[in-house]
């Protein structure tokens, strides 16, 4: 039967073994001892007199006595209890997946198993569970080897920003079921639940890495500008170059403050698609590079099909939009600005059936839908033909949690009652004036990959041109429009940053293509593909052709920031109730206790009996 | 006290001390004297010179020759013995050891009064002599008290044997564990004065084979003089070889001035102590 030792410090008493045999061997004291032939030895040369003198060890039984009583005194003091033949337990070591966890990895993965292989023998089973603070990522380990579960470890890395662990330690309690434990390993420390521990090997570094950049077009041609923060505590000197395929710029001193942000920048060479722009290597190497792309985005060709004031207003905001190009023709277009006269409600109709255009715009092969607007496969944002004009409209302005007008003010707006359009059960009112529907988005058959959008007021007639929140909306809109092109771009993206990916399912499957290595991406995967959790160049193909050029930049500052790591440790105040959880005391604890009082005082008597 | 007692009365039935080899001066006794006297062995003849006891004519070589002629038959005498006791500390420290000196002077001192010697006790040591009663020693009164040493040197010195006022032609029997510097020539005053000696070395274990190991801090029974050693293998081995040179150096001694030395073990029955080690030797001989 297993023992284990509560008290495994009390290992430091068999130092008293060593100190026993010292004295016997030092032997301080000399023994008397009375002769008659002192001159027998005085005639002897002498070899050592007086003080201090090594002596040959002897075996003697107060020596014995003396060790026993020593083993006795440290098998008390260390606690022993016997491990329960039935006893099991389940551990679940829950990783955080920050990023910032990459600087203290090899720390991890050095000590992490030594001390759940203390935890191993606490019970004579134990079930092993290794899993990720995100629980978007699958399971790393679950068995009862742990020798799987180091190999597991030394293969994982974190892929995440900052997120919440909550979820991860609610799963990891529940999976515990009571006997066993929950070990957070994390890199600073914090505070968990009950019944979860932290561990953490890391301490405090000092790091200096990209925090942001951006690349624009300009007269001088592809231009990027990046910022370098020093995080540490204190200044540093490095260099940074740039490496445009195989071939590397010269390197450029930088000199950067204790917490100093610098900006550094440059001009992609001509030709060049993508370039890297690397830093003095440091802890953290996530960091230290700053792969770049090119940026090409795709163009929304806009069908504005209105006139008058609202055409100007129109073309106005187009004009500040990039990558936007007016059309002529309708059919042309991915994105229809129009008018329509609103229609009372009225049966349901052929989707094609047409509609009743107003006069200024030119037949469409849009058609009058069933609540008489429009059905269109293509995005489109439709205003209300000028009409009869009422009261002000007054009222509370509600807006819709909606990303189109998300954080957005519409308190401004001055709009007066006129003929709108009906609204129907489906449809999305993101802005309310009072009971009337200002702006709304409407989902018909045939159904486009955006919904409508429709405006119920007579934008002629109020502010709306000069309302922020009226242009922001248009322009959220346009660039949504924008997503669901299926072109190809490229970009410049954080890790892990959601890039929709639009394409045409005919024309092929998609793939995933980070260096040399190429992943299928299914329909699912692409409707919430990710940019790459490490930073490097990407591509997204379909077929054999590019869909997305794109760069994925490690640029979480939270993360890189290493000032606040910090050494923790509560599993030790834990393992005494694990441990006592499998185990049973020390019967004879009695026995040696006693035995404990007994050998001293045998030691003195078979002393004194020898003096 | 009794046991010793009895162990000396015991071995005295069995054993005494060697007399029978010589020639004895002395007052009537039963051990054959130097000049002629009235026992029944016949020694020599010389002529009748008047005031001879006409018992002792020879009548039978009158009636052959015509002249007195006397026989004259050996002389028997009791013989003097002079009990000399080594009463330094060495001799009592160790209990055994302390037994059996008191066995052999009781037995010394019980044998030469069973022979009708006229026996002296004195007690010596490095710095005194003293004479005692022999009814004190067999009562068992006498405790030896050696006086403090005045010898400056780390142990005792030499027992003061010239001084003894031993007498004439008398057997001197020493009993001293012979524990001091080697002043082995101090035997001739044993055998001076037409006298025979006799030295019983009584010893013990603890003398010639200790256990001595490690540090001790030795105290000289003699003088109480403190001295710390560690004993190594090396030193003990070198010890024994000392004690037994020591003893070869008396022995050589003893056999260059006629003295018969017989070391007696402090351990084992006293009689079969000396069966062993007195009786090879001649300091004892059998009872008849």
């Amino acid at each position: 039967m297993p023992v284990i030792f509560d008290n495994p410090a009390g290992f430091w008493a068999l130092l008293g073994i060593p100190t026993i045999l010292l004295i016997h061997t030092l032997q301080a004291r000399s023994r008397k001892t009375k002769t008659s032939t002192l001159f027998l030895l005085d005639r002897l040369a002498p070899e050592s007199r007086g003080g201090w003198q090594w002596e040959r060890l002897r075996s003697s039984l107060p020596l014995w006595l003396q060790m026993l009583a020593v083993l006795a005194l440290t098998w008390i003091i260390v606690e022993p209890r016997w491990v329960r033949p039935d006893a099991s337990q389940q551990i679940v070591v829950v990783l955080d997946s920050s990023l910032s966890m990459e600087a203290s990895l090899s720390e991890t993965r050095a000590k992490l198993p030594a001390r759940l292989e203390k935890l191993k023998a606490y019970a004579m089973r134990t079930e092993w569970t290794l899993l990720e603070s995100n629980l978007r990522m699958p399971t790393v380990y679950r068995g009862d080897r742990l020798e799987e579960l180091s190999e597991k470890l030394n293969t994982w890395s974190p892929s995440t920003g900052e997120h919440d662990y909550g979820p991860a330690l609610q799963l990891a309690t529940s999976l515990v079921r009571g006997a066993g434990v929950v070990i957070f390993v994390t890199d600073h420390a914090m505070e968990v639940p009950d019944g979860a521990a932290v561990l953490s090997f890391a301490d405090r570094m000092d790091n200096t890495g990209f925090v942001g950049s951006i690349v624009d077009e300009s007269e001088r041609g592809t231009t990027w500008n990046a910022l370098v923060r020093n995080h540490g505590a204190s200044a540093r000197s490095l260099e940074w170059r740039m490496r445009v395929d195989e071939r590397e710029s010269p390197p450029q001193p930088l000199q950067l403050a204790a917490g100093e942000t610098k900006m550094i920048g440059g001009v992609l060479p001509l030709g060049a698609g993508r370039a890297t722009v690397l830093l003095t290597p440091d802890v953290f190497a996530l960091d230290d590079q700053l792969p770049l792309v090119k940026p090409v985005e795709k163009t929304v060709r806009i069908g504005l099909e209105v006139e008058g004031p609202e055409r100007e207003t129109l073309e106005k905001i187009f004009r500040g939009i990039s990558n936007v190009k007016q059309v002529g023709q309708p059919s042309e277009s991915d994105l229809r600005v129009m008018r329509r006269i609103p229609t009372p409600p009225a049966p349901p109709s052929e989707p094609d059936s047409g509609v009743s255009a107003s006069g200024a715009t030119a037949p469409t092969p849009a058609s009058v839908s069933s609540v008489g607007v429009i059905a269109s496969d293509k995005p489109a944002i439709i205003f209300p033909s000028p009409g009869a004009i009422g009261e002000k409209l007054q009222g509370w302005v509600v807006v819709d949690k909606n990303p189109l007008v998300a954080n957005t003010s519409w308190d401004g707006l001055i709009c007066q009652e006129s003929a709108g359009f009906n609204l129907m059960d489906e449809d999305t009112v993101l802005v309310w004036r009072d009971n009337t529907p200002l702006v709304f988005l409407r989902q018909e058959a045939p159904r486009p990959a955006l919904p409508v959008l429709l405006f119920n007021f007579d934008v002629t007639k109020t502010n709306a041109a000069r309302l922020p929140a009226f242009v922001i909306l248009i322009r959220r809109y346009i660039e949504s429009c924008r997503t669901i092109l299926p072109e190809p771009f490229a970009l410049n993206a954080d890790t892990q940053q959601r890039i929709p990916i639009a394409y045409e399912a005919a024309k092929g499957e998609l793939s995933l293509k980070v260096g040399t290595a190429k992943a299928p991406v299914s329909a699912a995967e692409a409707s919430v593909f990710r940019a790459p959790s490490r930073p490097g160049f990407f591509q997204v193909l379909q077929g054999d052709s590019v869909l997305l050029e794109g760069a994925a930049q490690f640029a979480d500052a939270r993360e890189a920031d290493l000032s606040a790591l910090a050494p923790a440790d509560t599993l030790s105040m834990r393992e005494r109730s694990i441990a006592h959880a499998s185990s049973a005391p020390d019967p004879y604890r009695a026995f040696w206790l006693v035995l404990l009082l007994a050998l001293p005082l045998g030691a003195w008597a078979a002393g004194r009996t020898r003096d | 006290m009794n046991d010793i007692r009895q162990a000396s009365r015991a071995a005295s039935a069995v054993f005494r001390l060697p007399l029978r080899d010589t020639v004895w001066r002395g007052l009537h006794g039963q051990f054959a004297g130097q000049g002629a006297g009235s026992s029944l062995d016949f020694q020599d003849h010389r002529p009748y010179f008047p005031g001879d006891d006409p018992r002792h004519i020879n009548w039978q070589a009158f009636a052959r020759t015509g002249n007195y002629t006397m026989k004259l038959y050996r002389q028997e005498v009791s013989p003097r013995i002079d009990l000399l006791l080594d009463v330094s500390a060495s001799m009592t420290f160790d209990p055994a050891k302390a037994n059996r000196f008191y066995e052999l002077a009781m037995f010394c001192t019980e044998s030469a009064l069973r022979l009708g010697a006229a026996v002296r006790v004195h007690t010596l040591d490095d710095t005194d002599i003293k004479l005692i009663s022999t009814e004190a020693l067999l009562a068992g009164r006498w405790k030896p008290e050696a006086a403090k040493s005045k010898n400056s040197g780390l142990s005792k010195g030499a027992l003061l044997l010239a001084k003894v006022p031993l007498r004439h032609g008398s057997l001197r029997v020493l009993i001293s564990d012979l524990l001091f510097p080697s002043e082995a020539e101090g035997l001739r005053f044993l055998a001076a004065g037409q006298g025979r000696g006799i030295v019983f070395a009584p010893w013990c274990a603890e003398e010639a084979h200790p256990q001595w190991d490690g540090n001790h801090q030795f105290e000289d029974v003699e003088k109480g003089i403190m001295e710390r050693r560690r004993v190594t293998s090396s030193l003990l081995r070198r010890y024994t070889e000392a004690y037994v040179r020591h003893f070869e150096t008396w022995r050589e001694a003893a056999r260059r001035h006629g003295v018969r030395l017989a070391r007696i073990n402090a351990s084992g029955d006293f009689s079969k102590t000396l069966r062993a080690e007195a009786l090879p030797v001649g300091a004892v001989e059998l009872c008849q």
